[in-house]
């Protein structure tokens, strides 16, 4: 698609885009690829520097990082890739719908979209995980929740700003039906904005989860998350750097993969933007 | 208003106050292509007078003025050239705001949209005079407007921009250009943004402060109306050259250059019959990154010759009975 | 002016019932309920019960809201049934460390990265000016608790330089400075690339723009024109964005609390979180959010104030 090869032109675009298929690969792939399980104990080797045998070196309870991080990454990029998609798609119609619907089901839309944004985004996260427990499960349909406004305002204005153009009207004059208007006109450029809006939620996600992994309301062990191996190696940090390195450099990677191609694709499909980096 | 001291030259009194020679520019449009605004301009301009260009939008009359005072944006690149005042050459960046002041076409992007008029008014005397106090600044700008027309200065200064009327900040521009007593004020195309009956306003301001200070306008516009009832010089400007060049009697009288014919002819008269066909002169300018060989007005010119289109015509004296009349033709009327 | 205010101040109001709202509701969905959770393995239906009252859970829920509403306006936030102390006083005893820690975040960021955005503007696409980009989207992708992670390590573990725990209680004011540089400085990097491309962005745009033209033309000096005229008006942007960065910077400070071991409200909320102390979780969630709202309608007003045009939009849009 022209949409890849434009972002592999710009310089920003492709480092992002090679890390980000790197990362995905690497996700993909790690079950299949000769590593030590994630979850294997080996007290002996706890807290070892990088060497031959672990290549990242080991956590507290010698597992190995190289394994822990390609599988949290796993979780990290499964996770946001879900979430930013299903949000983005409910937003979407939620946000179009209410630019049709009656007057009042708009209000109301607005005033739980008004709610929901007043709330810190971590701040509401850690409450509804607070409330409604961690796991991978909760994780997904919550953070789901938490980003559909943003979505839904965006779908929104795109489509109330559309519906007056005047070449949508000329359609209608025309004899254009509704459904044809909705599906040829108006969401290809609403989907526009929101998907630049998605790809720079994604990184945003990628730390949530991480943030909340870290505080022990995410990702349950044994499944690897980065959060966690972080917070482990934040506690073990006198004794040993490797696991919070490579857990907080694995983090900053995948959200840097992910912003660098939110920028190059907002570059692209905005051509209004004149600032470039 | 009459002129403070100003750094007189005294054996330059006679002569012109502001000589451009060789003027160049050209802008970088992108890809590595260049296209070519101002070319050879030479241009003079008496002390006491007004001197009008003319041409149509894209001649370069825009060009040629930010060029006068360095306002050149940063795709510009000035070639060649030479500005003197008053014989001296002169850079004119450390002019301006002293010897040099505009007057802008569009008066509501041209003042600071956050910032009340008394302020922008007061920072803009501040280079001409450096030593005098905010307080008496203030007062200066408060009579200038008064003088400009505008009633009730005291609290107008305390507005912001988007409070006035597109007249009366077009009013506010004037006063500021006046307030700092410069050797010539620049009116870039002041009416174009503004309705019919705010023009003659305009353009009669302008004549009444030239009667009372002592220096030179070059007003730029393309409207030949104007023009002649504002000008006592004329100069047109085409795709970046200079056409002609005359006192406005002489020009209007006898227009020598095919273009500056089509022009006036252009301009509907109160008394042409109705149901006369407008006259429009056909073809496009030409593309400044790709101009023609030889005159440049020649594609369009229905006199032209085949040494028009070979060779580029210069500015020549017509001559008897009008010395002072110049024209870039070969075959002039 | 007042006008202006006013609209702030009521919206601000109904803003916060309605999270108040949620809130409580939220709490409807506790699995078991919250009485029985906080009281663990030792509840009985008794004591359940008596919790329960005690916590007025047994009343229906508009009736919580409206209780919760009028004892927050008189500033009580109910009582912690573990610690018998009042909410609010441990809340509001915390809450200052973490002001003080979000605006020292806030104001380093802008000490630093004003002037690189303003520098980077001044030769656009110069070395410095990509320079700072590509450092710029380093520092705001990378989460805040890596960055505090690794100064921690660097600077406390490694070098020794500064405190490893704690905000500097009971010391002196050069102490307390001393606890707070590293987290600041974790929850301001990102900020600081953020505002630099923000600033070299509307600088860019403003600078072109004829009013400074005009500034140009009257001979203004450059350094006048650049800090005088330009950044007024590009400075917004970024004030706006940093309405909602308060939000973003609160939920910073969770982690940098926990990670530097300063009281705060972050590290309440969590506390109490990992105790399943859901009426301490509540009030702290609702200060930050009351912080939040009225951080942003403060700001707000400052727009009014700072560009007169925003003042006559509203109240012309109201009454068309």
């Amino acid at each position: 698609m022209e949409v890849v090869a434009a972002v592999w032109r710009s310089p920003t675009g492709r480092v992002g885009l090679i890390l980000a298929v790197l990362l995905v690969c690497g996700a993909l792939l790690a079950p299949l690829l000769p590593l030590w399980p994630p979850n294997r104990i080996d007290v002996a080797a706890r807290l070892s520097p990088p060497s031959a045998v672990h290549w990242l070196g080991t956590d507290h309870l010698g597992r190995d990082l190289l394994s822990r991080c390609l599988f949290g990454a796993r979780v990290a990029l499964g996770l946001s890739l879900t979430v930013t998609g299903l949000a983005m798609v409910v937003g979407t119609v939620i946000g179009v719908g209410m630019a049709y619907a009656p007057r009042w089901a708009e209000r109301a839309g607005l005033v739980v979209f008004d709610l929901i944004g007043a709330y810190p985004t971590v701040i509401l996260a850690l409450a509804l995980v607070a409330i409604f427990g961690p796991g991978v499960n909760n994780l997904l349909v919550l953070i789901t929740l938490v980003f559909v406004p943003q979505f839904g305002r965006i779908a929104r204005a795109q489509t109330m700003s559309l519906r007056h153009r005047p070449f949508l009207e000329a359609e209608i004059t025309l004899g254009a039906s509704p459904a044809r208007i909705l599906f040829h006109h108006v969401l290809p450029n609403v989907l526009g904005p929101v998907i630049v809006l998605a790809s720079m939620n994604i990184p945003f996600v990628i730390t949530l989860e991480a943030g909340l992994s870290f505080l022990g309301f995410g990702i349950r062990p044994p499944l690897a998350s980065w959060g966690s191996t972080l917070y482990d190696g934040f506690i073990y940090l006198d004794q040993s750097a490797w696991p919070a390195v490579t857990a907080g450099v694995a983090l900053s990677l995948a959200t840097l993969a992910f912003t660098l191609l939110g920028e190059s694709l907002q570059g692209y499909l905005d051509p209004l933007r004149r600032s470039r980096a | 208003m009459s002129r403070t001291t100003a750094d007189h030259d005294d054996t330059q009194a006679t002569g012109p106050l502001v000589q451009l020679r060789g003027l160049d520019v050209d802008f970088a449009v992108g890809r590595g292509r260049v296209a070519s605004a101002l070319r050879r301009i030479d241009l003079d301009i008496a002390q006491n007078s007004i001197v009008g260009l003319v041409g149509e939008s894209g001649s370069g009359k825009s060009t040629l003025a930010q060029a006068l005072m360095g306002l050149l944006p940063s795709n510009a690149v000035f070639r060649n050239g030479e500005i003197r005042l008053r014989g001296r050459t002169v850079e004119p960046e450390a002019l301006r705001g002293r010897s040099l002041s505009m007057v802008f076409q569009d008066p509501m992007n041209a003042l600071h949209p956050v910032m009340r008029i008394g302020t922008q008014m007061i920072d803009a005397q501040r280079a001409r005079f450096p030593k005098l106090r905010s307080g008496v600044l203030r007062q200066r700008a408060a009579d200038m407007l008064r003088q400009v027309g505008i009633a009730d200065p005291e609290n107008r200064l305390e507005a912001y921009p988007h409070q006035l009327s597109g007249g009366m900040r077009q009013r506010v521009m004037i006063a500021m250009a006046l307030l700092v007593e410069p050797d010539l004020l620049i009116a870039d195309e002041p009416t174009t943004a503004l309705d019919a009956t705010i023009e003659a306003q305009i353009a009669e301001l302008l004549r009444l402060s030239k009667q009372q200070f002592n220096g030179s306008i070059l007003f730029v516009s393309h409207s030949l109306a104007l023009v002649s009832e504002l000008c006592d010089h004329v100069v047109v400007l085409y795709a970046g050259t200079i056409v002609e060049r005359a006192d406005v009697r002489s020009l209007f009288s006898h227009p020598a250059h095919p273009y500056t014919r089509a022009l006036i002819a252009c301009e509907p008269r109160h008394d042409d019959p109705p149901g006369l066909p407008m006259v429009s002169v056909p073809g496009d300018l030409p593309d400044p990154a790709a101009l023609p060989p030889g005159c440049v007005f020649a594609p369009r010119c229905a006199h032209a010759s085949e040494r028009c289109h070979r060779e580029n015509p210069v500015l020549a004296p017509l001559g008897a009975p009008s010395p002072g009349h110049l024209t870039a033709c070969w075959h002039p009327q | 002016m007042i006008r202006y205010v006013a609209w702030q101040a009521a919206t601000m109001v109904a803003v916060l019932i309605g999270a108040i709202a949620l809130l409580v509701v939220l709490t409807e969905f506790i699995p078991g309920d919250a009485a029985s959770v906080l009281l663990g393995s030792r509840a009985t239906p008794a004591s359940i019960a008596a919790l329960r009252s005690e916590m007025g859970l047994d009343l229906p829920v508009y009736q919580r809201i409206a209780m919760f509403v009028f004892n927050a306006a008189r500033g009580d936030l109910g009582t912690d049934v573990i610690s018998g102390r009042d909410i609010a006083s441990q809340v509001f005893a915390v809450v200052p460390n973490t002001l003080v820690l979000a605006f020292s975040a806030i104001l380093l960021a802008a000490l630093v990265g004003v002037p690189i955005g303003v520098h980077a503007a001044a030769r656009p696409d110069g070395f410095f000016d990509r320079l700072t980009a590509y450092i710029s989207v380093g520092l705001i992708s990378t989460p805040s608790f890596v960055i505090g992670i690794l100064l921690l390590l660097v600077f406390s573990v490694r070098l020794g330089w500064t405190p490893v725990l704690g905000g500097g209680e009971g010391q002196g004011l050069l102490a307390r400075l001393h606890h707070l540089i590293l987290p600041a400085l974790a929850i301001a990097c990102g900020w600081v690339g953020y505002i630099a491309r923000q600033i070299r962005a509307s600088l860019l745009d403003v600078l072109g723009q004829d009013y400074i033209r005009t500034a140009r033309a009257y001979g203004l000096p450059n350094r006048t024109i650049r800090y005088r005229y330009a950044l007024k008006i590009a400075i917004i942007p970024v004030l706006s964005v940093l309405g909602i960065g308060i939000g973003d910077i609160i939920g910073k400070s969770v982690f940098v609390e926990i990670i530097f071991n300063r009281p705060g409200i972050g590290s309440l909320i969590n506390e109490s979180l990992q105790n399943r102390n859901y009426p301490v979780v509540q009030a702290g969630v609702l200060v930050v959010v009351f912080l939040f709202v009225a951080i942003n309608a403060a700001i707000d007003i400052v727009f009014a104030w700072l560009d007169p045009r925003i003042r006559e939009r509203l109240f012309r849009a109201e009454s068309a």
